[in-house]
């Protein structure tokens, strides 16, 4: 009798043959010695006002009440940004980001998977597709993808496989929960006669009873191990945690460059809320700058001490900008109209702003990119292949950044 | 134990307590596999004893592992017949409604946080699924009683169904054609499906039926006396606005989703997307409604009538084929048809055993207890899992169960009955008390009065696990009454239960916190705790004794003479540890 192939199968066919239907994976333009191993992806929950950081106007209308100084290549930022302005020769400022959704969580959903949020499908976010593209097999005991302070609703591994998942470490402070073994003695004691009660097991013939010993043998590599301490924030020096800021989201980025520098993890999102400044934008604002510009410029300057900024790109994201017009609380509201987004260090030209919003900040007019497009960009920096296609369980075909393009301007 | 002893004896000789012969409908499905077993020459498994019946059983049906009570009592009966009456006793058991409410659970996509943009709970409809599975309602009328749901939420929270997917109904659509249909028509939402038979415009046709459908229901009474409450709120505002921060948000929040009221709109037309491209229509074009299969459907004061009746008809090719799958799957650990929300272009849709598992459960008049006593009555549930992998479904044959992990609430809920001795003891009850207070009249429409119920709302929410046991702050629980962000909820997702976003995501993964989890986490933290009914069971026993009690507990069987010389020695608690973390624990046997 013939089989008929259902089109699972089909697709399954043709992942097996090489993990997607594309042939030629393109892996941008970036040489291979620029390429960026590792990811630090700051995203700034709520909206960043564009023209109170990296977009300021002139215009009085909408000007607001900060001043802005030219950064070290002449370009203009916010005064309450002096550290980061420092460091304009490694920074791409993008001035001309877009959305078409003035709500958060379609908005956040869209900048960390490319794609609209619906509600039939997960997609994953940028750490997942990168941890699947530069899956060689190995046995690992430090996750490779990283979530610090994230949202619940984040979309992890998508429809990956949840080996792919960021790890959660919901506190930068607290470090991997559970993490910390008490009694060592008794844990091995324990973790042996588990190992002997396990050996008729472990001759399973039983696919997912052999995967799932195998995360039990990466959990013990990792309580074990003597690299489980790149999640102890306390192991670093007190004037480096101070230069981060003590505060969540500088003790967040310390603890990046920790997992990097340490642990060699490829991608890290450290998540920063608050920026959904309706009421009291600029008092607000000032305090969040001053956070914002001590942790990346410590982030920039450690990361460029050890070597690792030229295998490191730090982007700072978020859902979309805020209205140029202050409202009545001496707030700005929701504006995806044109807002602005940052690449720092490796794969990236520095030293420029790109795109423009309009005199206003209303409206992005030159140069004007997706989210999925800055993720493009984000992927081709990495040397990722944007044209591969990935094939979910369902049998849908999906790439990188969707549609997106990535800017040739912004690569090195 | 005594309790349950004579239960359990009541039952053993009420004997056939349901009219039909099933076990003659066993039998038939039996011999479709043994048909099966003989034209492939393949053996089927050996049979299982007592003990690993007994555990099968209990996580099968009522989704988590016998506590030591129960396991002694099943040991001591003496019945040639007592496997298939455990069966019907845990068929009646309140935890079977536990684990039938995670299987919906995940289908429906079952949580408080209803959909995104309500502001109210989803507990009425929670309980609603429930009291559903309880009584159990044929399947049916199950279906159809949500489908054709109308009026308050508050009074007749089977609307939950369509405010789940409250401003999106084109994903309740494709939720409704998935879950009961096991048709996935997500692709023709945008572009003619290459894979199946449906075109863009089918699809928008069948959304044309459910078009109707209106969440809000706002009378002129109400907008007038909401006018005033917005006056009155602006008042309060200007007057001192420190003190009556996000006053505004509040108010209208609550007061919107208390007019959840599902109501019909006769006269509301869909039309086709902008970026219509085929020829037999332009954009924008109004669509006539009509079922997937192209009839067009009765003019009548209710659309969705005409579309029930379509999906009801004996004759429809998947409706009763979609449900018998998944109980199947949920029975067997692995589907008949393994695509199982898209089983509809299957090469084993009209398979033999598809065709009879249909015209049982038909025969039955959709009695989902006693169609899955029929399947759980097989020689098939009482052979030995099958452990191997397997390619694809076409040319599978269940010579035994499919081995697999346990779910997130089965591990969950048997760690939670190592706890306590009735972990079905803790039933949340708030909905009533919530539902009540949510309907809100026209009078009362004032800040004051508002201020008061959302007092109660809070009270009410905070307080729905105080009746509960806890140890270290969680409470000792089923996984079926956890439906809220808490940290309850945060463990469940570690253990892979879906977050409900959306259709049947729950993993059997591995992941490392999860394991962290079992190895130095909070499950560990709950078995190994000196306030557990195992504990207190072990308090003056023998060495010998308590590997025993230990293994029964957690296991639910003896120890071998060999397992007795490894644990001779060891601390209890390095024993209950060990089982714990063993992969036997995690995996059905």
């Amino acid at each position: 009798m013939k089989t008929q192939l259902n089109r699972r199968d089909f697709v399954l066919n043709l992942a097996s043959l090489g993990l997607g239907v594309s042939v030629l994976p393109s892996f941008g333009n970036i040489p291979t010695d620029n390429r960026a191993e590792h990811i630090i992806y700051l995203f700034m929950n709520g909206g960043m006002s564009h023209l109170d950081t990296f977009d300021p106007k002139t215009n009085t209308e909408v000007k607001g009440i900060f001043n802005s100084i030219p950064n070290s290549v002449g370009v203009q930022i916010c005064e309450h940004l002096p550290n980061l302005a420092k460091h304009g020769d490694k920074m791409a400022i993008v001035r001309s980001m877009m959305v078409t959704t003035g709500a958060h969580e379609q908005a956040q959903y869209l900048q960390r998977t490319s794609f609209k949020k619906i509600g039939t499908i997960v997609h994953p976010n940028l750490g997942a597709w990168m941890c699947n593209f530069q899956d060689r097999g190995e046995k690992i005991s430090i996750p490779q993808n990283v979530l610090i302070s994230g949202p619940a609703d984040h979309p992890g591994a998508g429809w990956m496989p949840k080996k792919y998942a960021p790890i959660p470490i919901a506190d930068p402070l607290r470090g991997l929960d559970n993490s910390v073994i008490k009694n060592k003695e008794e844990f091995s004691k324990r973790v042996s006669i588990l190992q002997r009660l396990e050996q008729d097991a472990n001759k399973s013939i039983n696919p997912s009873i052999k995967s799932y010993s195998e995360f039990y043998d990466q959990t013990v590599r990792l309580l074990n191990s003597s690299e489980l301490d790149v999640f102890d924030l306390t192991k670093e020096s007190a004037a480096v945690r101070e230069k981060y800021g003590n505060n969540r989201f500088g003790q967040g980025c310390c603890l990046a460059k920790r997992l990097i520098e340490k642990g060699g993890c490829k991608f890290i999102e450290v998540q920063d809320g608050g920026w959904d400044t309706h009421v009291n934008n600029f008092e607000t604002l000032e305090n969040k700058l001053n956070i914002l510009d001590n942790a990346v410029s410590a982030l920039i300057e450690d990361l460029q001490a050890s070597g690792l900024l030229k295998k490191t790109l730090i982007v700072i994201a978020t859902d979309f900008g805020r209205t140029p017009n202050v409202n009545v609380n001496d707030g700005r509201d929701h504006h995806p109209g044109a807002f602005s987004g940052v690449l720092i260090g490796a794969g990236i030209k520095g030293g420029q702003a790109y795109g423009k919003s309009d005199e206003k900040g209303m409206k992005a007019v030159e140069g004007v990119m997706s989210p999925s497009d800055f993720n493009a960009t984000i992927a081709a920096a990495a040397g990722l292949p944007l044209d591969q296609i990935l094939v979910s369980p369902e049998g849908r075909p999906f790439k990188i950044a969707d549609k997106g393009e990535p800017v040739k301007q912004l690569l090195a | 134990m005594k309790k349950f002893l004579i239960t359990f004896l009541a039952w053993v000789m009420v004997g056939k307590i349901w009219g039909q012969d099933l076990n003659l409908l066993s039998s038939k499905v039996d011999a479709v596999l043994q048909k099966q077993y003989s034209s492939t020459n393949i053996k089927p498994l050996a049979k299982i004893d007592d003990e690993t019946f007994l555990r099968r059983a209990y996580l099968t049906i009522i989704g988590r592992n016998p506590t030591l009570e129960e396991y002694n009592s099943f040991s001591s009966v003496e019945a040639e017949n007592k496997r298939s009456e455990l069966i019907k006793f845990l068929l009646k058991h309140p935890g079977h409604v536990s684990h039938i409410y995670n299987f919906w659970a995940d289908a429906l996509r079952l949580r408080e946080r209803l959909a995104p943009i309500n502001n109210f709970n989803g507990a009425p409809y929670i309980q609603y699924i429930k009291s559903n599975i309880a009584a159990n309602k044929p399947y049916d009328k199950f279906v159809s009683d949500l489908l054709l749901s109308q009026g308050s939420y508050f009074d007749n929270p089977a609307t939950g169904y369509y405010y789940r997917d409250f401003g999106m109904p084109l994903d309740n659509l494709i939720a409704t054609s998935k879950v009961f249909l096991g048709t996935d028509i997500s692709c023709a939402q945008c572009h003619d499906d290459p894979f199946q038979d449906f075109t863009q415009m089918q699809f928008y046709r069948m959304a044309a039926v459910f078009n109707q459908i209106d969440l809000r229901k706002e009378s002129t009474e109400f907008r007038e006396a909401y006018k005033n409450l917005r006056n009155e709120v602006d008042a309060r505002i200007k007057a001192d606005p420190e003190k009556n921060r996000g006053l505004n948000n509040r108010i209208n929040n609550f007061v919107r989703a208390t007019q959840s009221d599902l109501n019909l709109a006769l006269n509301k037309q869909l039309k086709l997307p902008h970026d219509y491209q085929y020829k037999d229509a332009k954009p924008n074009d109004v669509v006539v409604p009509a079922t997937l299969d192209g009839k067009a459907v009765k003019n009548s004061n209710d659309l969705r009538q005409s579309a029930i009746e379509w999906m009801l008809d004996p004759s429809h090719p998947s409706f009763t084929k979609n449900i018998v799958n998944r109980y199947w799957g949920f029975i067997f650990g692995k589907y008949i048809i393994e695509e199982f929300d898209n089983i509809h272009s299957s090469s084993l849709l009209n398979s033999e055993l598809m065709n009879i598992l249909a015209n049982i459960f038909i025969e039955l008049k959709y009695d989902s207890r006693q169609f899955l006593f029929v399947l759980l009555n097989t020689e098939l549930f009482q052979r030995q899992m099958y452990e191997g992998a397997y390619a694809n479904s076409e040319n599978f044959i269940f010579i035994g169960p499919v081995k697999k992990r346990l779910s997130a609430e089965q591990l969950w809920d048997s760690v939670i009955s190592l706890t306590i001795n009735r972990p079905e003891s803790f039933q949340t009850t708030f909905h009533k008390q919530y539902s009540e207070n949510m309907k809100v009249s026209v009078s009362d429409l004032n800040v004051e009065t508002l201020e008061a119920r959302l007092k109660t709302n809070n009270d009410i929410l905070r307080s729905k696990y105080e009746a509960a046991k806890r140890i270290k702050g969680l409470s000792l629980v089923r996984a079926s009454e956890i439906n809220d962000l808490n940290q309850m909820n945060t463990i469940l997702g570690q253990l892979g239960r879906s977050d409900r976003e959306l259709i049947q995501t729950s993993s059997l993964d591995g992941s490392v916190t999860q394991v962290i989890s079992f190895m130095n986490g909070q499950m560990a933290e709950l078995a190994i705790n000196k306030e557990t009914q195992l504990f207190s069971d072990l308090n003056g026993k023998s060495p010998t004794d308590k590997i025993e009690i230990i293994f029964k507990s957690v296991l639910a069987r003896k120890p071998t003479m060999q397992e007795k010389a490894t644990f001779a020695g060891l601390g209890d608690d390095d024993i209950v540890w060990a089982l714990l973390n063993s992969s036997e624990f995690k995996f059905l046997k």
